[in-house]
């Protein structure tokens, strides 16, 4: 609750100071730092990547947009899954991904596939938000639905990337 | 026989139900209690697993909050039932699902506390429910909740189930255990059972040899063993009694047949015995009347001869066979008393007797033995001894005569002393004897020896002195039979005294009486003086005269009477025939010569050998009295002196009867089996009878009463096949001869025989040796007609008997039977009594009324005296009780009437014999 409400306050700290410049609004994104962290709980990375045991933080990439990485590692603060710590940073499709354990490509990103290329050999979940990103060999696949966010599993590009998707997730995946 | 609740059985039942149940029911609650936590451990489990599996498949629903499959994954709790209330929460505490057991009556959910909210799962408890909270986690973050209710009350439903099954269980096992029990029980108790049975069945059958054959158990074992062990015992011990018991028994048997075989010997020793001393005493009896009767022949022959003889030669010499023969007869008489006493047979014959009597009697006996030895004999009555005494008579005789005569046989000169007194010492009033004499003494050791039987003083003595030697002997057994004891004192050269004291029972009439009557103390009595050479009798001649109030002086010799004649007036002078100066009768005629002492009555004193010396002295020459010495009677002085002032005659006392002519008797029967003895009764009575009649015994003196007319029959008691008594039984009863004199003739005249005699109905009795004197006394009386049977019965009799009076308040019989069956004493004694006393009736009363309570008891006491001794009873027997009544000065008026109706009736029945005489 607290954590919620500190989200709350800093969400409204954010609007207030960035104005309507931004991209997507603070409400939104707090949704979607939610989703990226609940979805974590139902994925197994391959050892080499995130040693089950270890306590190596756990990377959170966002692709492109410096503002909504900042809301992000603002919103994700403090959260661990397991003894790993959430870090998030911003990827460009040119920098190494290998560090990266979640690619996240928000909507705004049009053309996702430099992005997926660039993890395409490394261990990462990968969430996006276009149906492009879906169509081009994204992971999970966020998107609205009766005013409710919903997401849909391409099961086989998780398997190919070596991630092992738990079945109540796969269970809740609906395609769009 | 066993007492049910406290047998073995029993309480072995119990014992076993008791351990039985309460171990089952431990074990039951163990159960029970174990298996609750077995339920809540289960019902525990079965939450955690449910709980565990429901967070792990709602994780994701939990995450992405997808409420329909939240509730899929609750669905699967309808299969568990207890569970009937669960809830998911996400990590903000909403409710994603809830689930609720559609057959639950749950009206309202269950609050969600806080509590349950916590970092681990919790159970907890309600009453209801048991609640199961548990954290849902995913990657170390929790996400949620699930909370499981679950209900008690099938838990509950479990356990009742459970308690149930183990209720059923005990129950069921009990009822085995009682089963068992009743088996097992059966086990301990039977064994004991048995041995108790059989215990029993030794004790009833008292079979000691019967042995136990339990082996059940070991310790059942000991205990039989030990049993017959005491069995065995006790059969040893049982045998071993009754074998003592046995041989105790034969050696009863052996004793009771050896005590009764030394009881029949005893028995025939003590018969035969008996026998020899019965034949003994027998022999000794007849022997004595076989010699007797030869000697009565000898006796009264010896006495006719000596009647007939004239020549005085002749005379001397028939004298001295006299003599001799009265020696041997009371030799022969002691000997038979001797053999009484010792065989125990003596039998002693109390009666009223006049002491005085029997004293004279002795007198009589004696007088001529002091006389010849030159002795002074002195009896000293004192004044309170009665004169009638109750006691055999013939032995107390007896008893003194032997003592005097031994007395007199060891004295040469000096006295011989008889003293009687009361003896007040002992307890009860006894009257004390006492002789003694101033002889030869003894030393202590005769003395000591004295009394036993054949002893004398020693060889010498009975050389010297003669004697049975029996004498002293018989006579300490008979005062010993007598209630007495007879001691004896002395020593050498200083007489002797013999003493004895017997129980004194006066006979109603007492001395006092006697002298009352006898006696007048008013009467003034005269100077008397005594002349009497010998001191001892004039000392006791002195106070004799004093004691009856008389102013007594004595001289020694003639002279000195004479001298003191001179000085002094006496009114009476009694003087010793023996006078060592002067001869008696030449006294009396120098003082009859003296004018000066014409008022003087003198009496002259001799023994009865000089009686008929002075009587004649007294006829021819000058009137003079005549005192029989020893003096020892009070009244016959008291008379001798009163007689010499007054007229008057004594009174009460009879007269001496006037002679009487003889009457011829026509026939006289004589009964006795000694042929000698008849020839001497005919001897004797030849002048008295015109015919004589003879039989050998009693058959044959009835068949001649049969055929002859008797007038006096004289009767043998001892005879063969029929003695006088039956023979006399017969004659007044048979042949009724009632009015027919029949005398009787016996050895032994006892008093006993004589009563025997009366009863029989003989008139009266003569003792053997027949005393020609006493014959003819008798037959004088029988002449007269007067003897008691022959005046009953004549009609024509001059005198009527007293039998034909009535007499009321008098015992004839009794009077008779006091005065030998003299009635015509008795009709004078009776008729003086009613002179005395005729128109008296009123005196006591007069008495009375006067308060002269000495003058009433003085007349009393005389006339109960006299009455007393003439059997007037029933006036005696009123004096007796009114003189009692007077000791305490004062008298019933009943028994005053009584008396004085007695003694009208008595003295209206006496005027008829009064006025009878003519």
């Amino acid at each position: 609750m607290r954590i919620m409400q500190l989200l709350m306050k800093s969400v409204l700290l954010l609007a207030l100071l960035l104005g309507q410049g931004w991209a997507m609004d603070q409400r939104e994104l707090t949704i979607k730092a939610a989703y990226l962290f609940r979805l974590s709980l139902f994925v197994e990375w391959p050892p080499s990547s995130l040693n089950s045991t270890g306590s190596e933080p756990m990377r959170f990439c966002i692709a492109g947009d410096q503002g909504t990485t900042e809301s992000l590692e603002t919103l994700l603060a403090g959260k661990a899954i397991n003894q790993h710590k959430i870090e998030v940073a911003e990827v460009q499709p040119r920098d190494d991904l290998s560090a990266c354990h979640l690619l996240y490509l928000p909507e705004y990103i049009r053309s996702p596939h430099p992005f997926l290329q660039a993890a395409a050999s490394h261990p990462i979940l990968t969430v996006g938000e276009t149906e492009a990103f879906y169509r081009q060999g994204g992971m999970i696949f966020l998107y609205n639905k009766d005013n409710r966010i919903r997401f849909a599993i391409n099961e086989q590009a998780a398997k190919e990337a070596g991630l092992e998707l738990r079945a109540q997730l796969l269970h809740l995946s609906q395609q769009p | 026989m066993i007492h049910t609740q406290r047998s073995i059985k029993n309480r072995l039942f119990f014992i076993i139900v008791l351990t039985s149940t309460i171990v089952l029911l431990i074990a039951g609650l163990l159960f029970i209690t174990f298996r609750m936590m077995q339920l809540k451990q289960d019902m525990t489990n079965s939450l955690t697993i449910q709980a565990g599996v429901i967070a792990d498949n709602a994780k994701a629903s939990i995450v992405f909050k997808d409420k329909d499959e939240a509730s899929n994954s609750l669905a699967s709790l309808q299969y568990d039932p207890q569970v009937i209330y669960a809830v998911l929460l996400n990590d903000e505490n909403q409710v994603l699902a809830r689930y609720q057991r559609p057959d639950s009556d749950l009206s309202k959910a269950p609050r969600i506390v806080d509590a349950f909210l916590t970092d681990s799962p919790i159970f907890s408890e309600t009453e209801r429910y048991l609640v199961h909270a548990r954290p849902i986690y995913s990657q170390a973050n929790k996400i949620g909740h699930v909370i499981l209710y679950a209900d008690f009350s099938r838990y509950r439903h479990l356990l009742a189930h459970t308690a149930l099954v183990v209720g059923i269980v005990i129950i069921l096992a009990l009822i085995v255990a009682l089963c068992l029990s009743y088996l097992l029980q059966k086990l301990i108790s039977k064994p004991i059972e048995s041995l108790a049975d059989f215990v029993w069945t030794v004790i009833e059958g008292q079979n000691y040899e019967l042995r136990v054959e339990n082996k059940s158990y070991a310790e059942i074992e000991r205990l039989s063993d030990a049993f017959n062990k005491l069995l065995e015992q006790i059969h040893y011990a049982i045998s071993a009694r009754d074998q003592a018991q046995m041989q105790l028994k034969k050696y009863s048997e052996q004793l009771q047949e050896l005590v009764y075989d030394r009881t029949r010997q005893l028995e025939n020793a003590k018969e035969a015995a008996e026998a020899s001393s019965r034949a003994k005493s027998a022999f000794l009896a007849n022997m004595s009347h076989e010699i007797r009767t030869p000697m009565n022949a000898i006796v009264v022959f010896t006495r006719l001869a000596l009647n007939a003889s004239e020549s005085p030669h002749q005379q001397q010499q028939l004298k001295r066979a006299l003599e001799s023969v009265d020696l041997l007869l009371s030799l022969i008489d002691d000997l038979l008393d001797f053999s009484r006493i010792d065989a125990n047979k003596m039998e002693l014959d109390y009666q009223d007797c006049d002491l005085f009597e029997i004293l004279t009697s002795i007198n009589q006996m004696l007088t001529a033995k002091f006389v010849e030895k030159e002795l002074e004999f002195i009896i000293d009555v004192s004044e309170t001894v009665p004169r009638h005494i109750w006691t055999d008579s013939l032995r107390l005789k007896q008893v003194l005569i032997n003592l005097l005569t031994n007395a007199l046989k060891f004295t040469e000169r000096g006295q011989v002393r008889l003293s009687i007194s009361p003896d007040k010492n002992g307890p009860s009033p006894q009257i004390n004897f006492s002789i003694s004499d101033t002889g030869i003494g003894m030393d202590r050791k005769t003395l000591d020896r004295i009394f036993e039987v054949f002893s004398q003083g020693d060889v010498s003595t009975t050389r010297k002195y003669g004697g049975t030697g029996l004498g002293l002997s018989i006579s300490k057994k008979l005062v010993t039979l007598m209630g007495g004891n007879l001691n004896a004192e002395s020593r050498p050269g200083q007489g002797s005294r013999f003493s004895f004291s017997l129980p004194l029972k006066p006979v109603l009439a007492e001395a006092e009486t006697d002298n009352a009557i006898a006696i007048d103390r008013s009467v003034p009595m005269p100077d008397v003086m005594v002349v009497e050479p010998r001191q001892q009798s004039r000392t006791h001649l002195v106070g004799l005269l004093q004691s009856l109030g008389c102013k007594a002086d004595s001289a020694e010799t003639g002279n000195g009477a004479l001298n003191q004649l001179t000085r002094h007036h006496y009114r009476h002078l009694l003087i010793s025939r023996n006078l060592p100066d002067i001869d008696a009768l030449k006294l009396v005629r120098l003082i009859r010569a003296e004018p000066r002492l014409s008022g003087l009555s003198i009496s002259l004193m001799d023994n009865l050998l000089g009686e008929q010396a002075i009587k004649q002295f007294s006829e021819t020459d000058t009137p003079v009295g005549y005192l029989k010495t020893p003096v020892f009677d009070r009244v016959l002085l008291y008379r001798h002196l009163v007689s010499g002032q007054q007229e008057n005659a004594p009174r009460i006392l009879p007269q001496a009867e006037p002679p009487v002519q003889l009457l011829k008797l026509s026939c006289v029967l004589i009964v006795d089996d000694y042929h000698i003895n008849r020839l001497l009764v005919m001897d004797i009575l030849q002048d008295q009878a015109e015919r004589f009649l003879e039989a050998v015994n009693g058959r044959e003196a009835i068949e001649i009463l049969q055929k002859e007319k008797v007038d006096l029959v004289l009767m043998d008691i001892q005879m063969p096949e029929m003695d006088g008594y039956e023979a006399t039984r017969r004659i007044r009863q048979q042949l009724q001869l009632t009015s027919l004199p029949i005398i009787g003739m016996t050895a032994f005249a006892g008093e006993s025989d004589r009563r025997q005699c009366y009863q029989a109905g003989m008139n009266d009795v003569m003792t053997k040796p027949i005393d020609i004197e006493q014959l003819r006394k008798i037959f004088h009386q029988l002449s007269k007609g007067q003897a008691r049977f022959s005046a009953v019965n004549s009609a024509a009799g001059a005198d009527p008997a007293l039998t034909n009076y009535r007499l009321p308040g008098i015992d004839v019989e009794s009077g008779l039977s006091r005065l030998h069956n003299d009635e015509k004493k008795y009709k004078k004694l009776l008729e003086l009594f009613y002179n005395s006393y005729q128109g008296k009736e009123n005196l006591l009363e007069d008495y009375l009324a006067q308060k002269n309570w000495a003058g009433a008891e003085a007349w009393l006491h005389a006339l109960k005296g006299i009455c007393a001794n003439l059997s007037i009873s029933s006036v005696n027997d009123s004096c007796v009780k009114l003189h009692q009544q007077l000791q305490n000065r004062s008298v019933e008026p009943k028994d005053l009437q009584q008396f004085k109706h007695r003694f009208t009736e008595v003295i209206s029945g006496l005027r008829q014999v009064a006025e009878s005489e003519p």
